[in-house]
C-alpha cells in the first residue's frame, strides 16, 4: 500500500527515537544510582525524598549507607556479584526503606559503570509464593502434549491466570517485522483480537532490540506523569542509558497508543527464539494495574521457558530440514559425479533439485537454454529476471523475493508466480538456477490502517498513534510464502555442491564414501565447529554496516582459502 | 530578560558585570523576545517550566553543582502533569572557573526575573510546592548577591578570564535559548488546551 512522504517521515522519525534515553523513570518506584566501592550516589529519581526523607541534593555524593542498612547493601552487592555488567535487573532484596520504614522490592544491575537500585513499594498485604514455585507448576500445566496452537493458547491463559491482566496475547512477528495475534485468552465482554495483524512500526526496530535483552516490561498506569533522573546524564556528559531498567519510562508516542486502544495498564514478556525476538506475550488492562516484581519474576521464568520451547520447536524444524536438504545434495552430487556429461546431467535432474525446497517450480538457466519443471514462467522472462538479478545480487551471490512486483510485471502474477529465489550455478558462464513460488493470495485483517500508522499534523512535526484500531482488511496479492533461514541455508548448500561439481569437473564419487568420511571423528568435530561459528554469529545483535562488510569480507576469504584446502586435498596424490 | 535574566541597574554593578552584559546582550534580547507577552497563560508557563528544567539540568552538569534547581523544576513538571525533556547531545562541566562564573551569572541572573515571573505564575494559580515551587525558591534566594560578589572579584582588565566568562555566560544563553525552544515544539499554544 502506497504510503504518503509525511507517512514516511512520521515512520522514520518513530524509528529513530532515542526510547532508552528517556531520562525519567515511571512513578511507581525510586531509583539510585551508586559508584562502587564507596557506594558514592550519582543519580536519583526526583521522588527519591519521599521514600528516604532527603531530597536528591541531600543524597548525590554521599553514600547509599547513610540512607540504606548495610544488611541490604550486602544483599545488593551479592546480586552484583552474582549478575555482572551487562545482565538485566536481579532482584536482590525485600526490605524496609526510609524513615516511614517502608517494605519495598529491590532490583538492581551494572551500567555505565555504575550499580542501579531500582526499588519498587511492596503491595500492601501481597502475600506471595516463590516465584520459582508459581512457574514450574505454570509450566507444568503448559508442558502437555499438543501442537503449537495448542501450546499458545494454553500460554496465555496460565499468564492471564498469574496476571489478572484484562486480555493475554501472542503476538508473533512476521518476516516482515508485523505482528500478529495467533492465541488469546480475555475477558468475554472484550473484543477479540485473535488473528488481527498490526504493521512493523507498531513496534519500533530500536524498542525490539531493547526486548532481546529486557525480557520483561511493565506499564502499571498509562497514564502516568515520568519522574525525572538528577542528573540525567553520565560523567562523559551523555544521555543516561536506561535500557536495562524496569522502571523506564517508555515513549510518549506509545502511552498514547495505549490510550487510543482503551489499554489502561500493560505488560509484555519477550519470547526469543535463536537470537531473534520471535514475538511477545503482551497483556492488557482496562483499568490501572500493577503486577508485583515477584509475580514478574515468575512471569520471566515463564517466558523463558516459552522461549526454550519455542526455539527448539524451530531447531528441531531446521533440523530436519538440514537432514533432507544434505540427503538430496548427497544423492545430486553422487549422479552428477558419475554421469559422463555433469552439465547436460544437472538439466535432467530438475525434479530431485526442486525437492531440495518447498516450492512450486525450478528452472535452469544455463548456456543460454532454459530448462524447467513443475510451475515456471516461460523463457521469454529470462531478460526480465536476469535484469532483477543485476540490481538484487552481487555478482555470483544468490538473491530472493518473495515479490512478484520485484522481478516482472503485474501481469506476470497472472501465471500464479510471485516468489523466486536465484542460485549462481557457475557464475563464469552466467549459468542459474531458479526456484519459484506462486502467488498466495491472503486476506488479512489489520488492527487499523497499515498505510496510516500515525496521525501527522499538516506540517508534519506532530506526531501520534492512529486513532482507529477498527479491523481494516486487506487483500494482498502480488506475493508468494517468504523464503525463510532455511530455505536460503539449503539454497546455499546446493549452490556449494553445485559449483563444486562445476570446478571438478568428472571425479568419481561413492556415496559409500561419503557417508564413511562424514563418520568420522575428526570431520564431525570441524563440522560442528562450523555450526557454532555460526550460532555466534546469529548472536551478534549491534553490528554496523562496516563491521558487517568486515565479517562479511573475512567469511569470503575463508571460504576462499577453505575451497582452495578442499581442491588441493582432492587432487589424485602422485 | 523577563524570564531567565533580567538585568540590574548599572549602578549597582560592577565593571565585570557590565562588560557581561553588553556581551550577552543580543542573546538577552532573543530570550525576551519568546516570552513577549510574559507567562499570561498556563501554555506559556507549562512552556517556561519544561524549557527551564532541560537548562537547570545541564547548567548542574556545565558547573558541577547538586541538583537544587532541577529538583525544584522536577517537581513543578509533576505538579503540571509534564513529561522532562530528554537530554540531546553531549554536555561536559566547563573546565575553567571563569566559565563556570559565566554559567552562573545566566542562572543567578534569572533569579532577579523570577521576582516578577512569580508573580505570574500566582495569577495563574500555581505556588509553591504546586507547580511554581521553582520561582518561589529562585527568587527567594540570593544567588544574585553571591554572584555579584563573585564578579567583583574579576578583574575586567584580565582579557583571557574575562573572555573565559563571557564564553561560558553565551554558552549558557544559547542553551537556554535552545531549550525553551524544544519546550515551544513540545507544547503548542491554545487553541489546544493546557492544563
Amino acid at each position: 500500500m502506497p504510503m504518503t512522504p509525511a507517512m514516511r517521515r512520521a515512520l522514520e522519525t518513530c524509528a529513530n527515537e532515542p526510547i532508552h534515553l528517556a531520562g525519567a523513570i515511571q512513578p511507581h518506584g525510586y531509583l539510585v544510582s551508586c559508584r562502587l566501592p564507596d557506594w558514592s550516589i550519582q543519580h536519583v529519581s526526583a521522588n527519591v525524598e519521599a521514600l528516604t526523607g532527603a531530597p536528591p541534593e541531600a543524597m548525590l555524593r554521599h553514600s547509599l549507607r547513610e540512607f540504606i542498612t548495610g544488611d541490604v547493601i550486602q544483599s545488593i552487592a551479592e546480586a552484583v556479584d552474582f549478575s555482572g555488567p551487562g545482565a538485566p535487573a536481579q532482584r536482590a532484596a525485600v526490605t524496609n526503606i526510609g524513615p516511614l520504614a517502608t517494605l519495598c522490592e529491590v532490583g538492581v544491575h551494572v551500567a555505565d559503570g555504575l550499580v542501579h537500585i531500582e526499588i519498587e513499594p511492596h503491595a500492601r498485604g501481597a502475600s506471595e509464593r516463590s516465584p520459582t514455585v508459581v512457574a514450574q507448576a505454570m509450566i507444568a500445566r503448559v508442558a502437555q502434549g499438543g501442537g503449537d496452537e495448542a501450546l499458545h493458547q494454553r500460554v496465555t491463559e496460565q499468564v492471564r491466570l498469574l496476571t489478572g491482566y484484562d486480555r493475554v496475547m501472542v503476538y508473533r512477528f512476521n518476516h516482515d517485522d508485523s505482528g500478529e495475534v495467533i492465541a488469546e485468552s480475555r475477558d468475554p465482554a472484550l473484543p477479540a483480537y485473535l488473528g488481527l495483524r498490526y504493521p512493523a512500526s507498531d513496534i519500533p526496530p530500536q524498542a525490539r532490540r531493547l526486548y532481546l535483552h529486557n525480557r520483561i516490561r511493565l506499564i502499571p498506569d498509562a497514564g502516568y506523569t515520568p519522574v525525572p533522573l538528577l542528573p540525567d546524564r553520565n560523567a562523559s556528559g551523555l544521555p543516561l542509558d536506561l535500557s536495562q531498567m524496569t522502571l523506564r519510562s517508555v515513549s510518549p508516542v506509545h502511552l498514547q497508543y495505549l490510550a487510543n486502544m482503551g489499554v489502561a495498564a500493560s505488560m509484555s514478556i519477550s519470547i526469543v527464539s535463536g537470537g531473534r525476538l520471535w514475538g511477545l506475550i503482551a497483556c492488557h488492562h482496562r483499568s490501572v494495574r500493577h503486577v508485583s516484581p515477584g509475580v514478574r519474576a515468575a512471569a520471566d521464568l515463564f517466558g523463558l521457558f516459552v522461549s526454550m520451547r519455542v526455539a527448539a520447536r524451530e531447531q528441531q524444524e531446521a533440523a530436519r530440514a538440514d537432514e533432507e536438504a544434505r540427503g538430496m545434495c548427497d544423492t545430486l552430487a553422487l549422479r552428477l559425479a558419475n554421469a559422463g556429461d555433469a552439465r547436460r546431467a544437472l538439466a535432467g535432474e530438475l525434479e530431485l533439485l526442486r525437492c531440495a525446497l518447498p516450492a512450486d517450480g525450478v528452472a535452469l538457466f544455463q548456456d543460454g537454454a532454459w530448462y524447467s519443471a513443475g510451475r515456471a514462467p516461460p523463457a521469454g522472462r529470462i531478460p526480465a529476471l536476469m535484469a532483477w538479478l543485476g540490481q538484487a545480487s552481487n555478482p555470483g551471490t544468490p538473491a530472493c523475493t518473495d515479490r512478484a512486483g520485484d522481478w516482472g510485471p503485474a501481469a506476470e502474477v497472472a501465471d500464479g508466480i510471485a516468489g523466486v529465489l536465484a542460485l549462481p550455478v557457475d557464475p563464469a558462464h552466467g549459468d542459474w538456477l531458479f526456484y519459484f513460488r506462486r502467488e498466495q493470495v491472503e486476506d488479512v485483517r489489520w488492527a487499523g490502517r497499515p498505510d496510516e500508522p500515525f496521525v501527522v499534523d499538516d506540517d508534519g512535526s506532530r506526531i501520534g498513534p492512529r486513532m482507529s484500531f477498527g479491523t481494516w482488511h486487506e487483500t494482498v496479492r502480488g506475493s508468494s510464502a517468504p523464503w525463510t533461514d532455511a530455505d536460503l541455508r539449503t539454497a546455499s548448500r546446493l549452490g556449494l555442491v553445485l559449483r563444486e561439481q562445476r570446478r571438478r569437473g568428472g571425479a568419481r564419487v561413492d556415496i559409500a564414501d561419503l557417508r564413511d568420511r562424514r563418520a568420522r571423528p575428526d570431520v564431525r568435530q570441524h563440522h560442528e565447529r562450523l555450526v557454532q561459528l555460526s550460532e555466534l554469529l546469529d548472536g551478534l545483535i549491534h553490528v554496523s554496516p562496516g563491521e558487517s562488510a568486515l565479517l562479511a569480507e573475512r567469511i569470503a576469504r575463508l571460504e576462499d582459502e577453505l575451497q582452495s584446502l578442499i581442491a588441493a586435498s582432492s587432487l589424485p596424490a602422485d | 530578560m523577563r524570564p531567565a535574566a533580567q538585568a540590574p541597574s548599572p549602578l549597582r554593578t560592577g565593571p565585570a558585570h557590565a562588560r557581561l552584559r553588553a556581551a550577552t546582550a543580543d542573546l538577552h534580547a532573543g530570550l525576551d523576545d519568546m516570552f513577549a507577552g510574559g507567562l499570561d497563560s498556563p501554555c506559556g508557563y507549562r512552556r517556561y517550566v519544561l524549557g527551564m528544567h532541560r537548562f537547570a539540568l545541564d547548567y548542574e552538569v556545565a558547573v558541577g553543582s547538586p541538583p537544587r534547581h532541577s529538583a525544584w523544576l522536577a517537581s513543578d513538571l509533576h505538579s503540571l502533569s509534564l513529561a522532562p525533556l530528554p537530554a540531546l547531545g553531549v554536555q561536559r562541566p566547563a573546565p575553567l572557573a571563569s566559565m563556570r562564573l559565566g554559567w552562573h551569572y545566566v542562572m543567578a541572573g534569572s533569579s532577579m526575573g523570577a521576582r516578577s515571573l512569580l508573580r505570574d505564575a500566582l495569577r495563574l494559580g500555581y505556588r509553591d510546592g504546586h507547580g511554581a515551587t521553582f520561582l518561589a525558591r529562585h527568587a527567594a534566594s540570593d544567588e544574585w548577591d553571591v554572584l555579584r560578589e563573585r564578579l567583583q572579584a574579576l578583574d575586567p582588565a584580565d582579557a583571557p578570564r574575562m573572555a573565559e566568562a563571557e564564553a561560558g555566560a553565551r554558552a549558557a544563553f544559547g542553551l537556554v535559548q535552545d531549550c525553551l525552544r524544544r519546550s515551544f515544539d513540545h507544547i503548542p499554544l491554545e487553541p489546544e488546551p493546557c492544563r
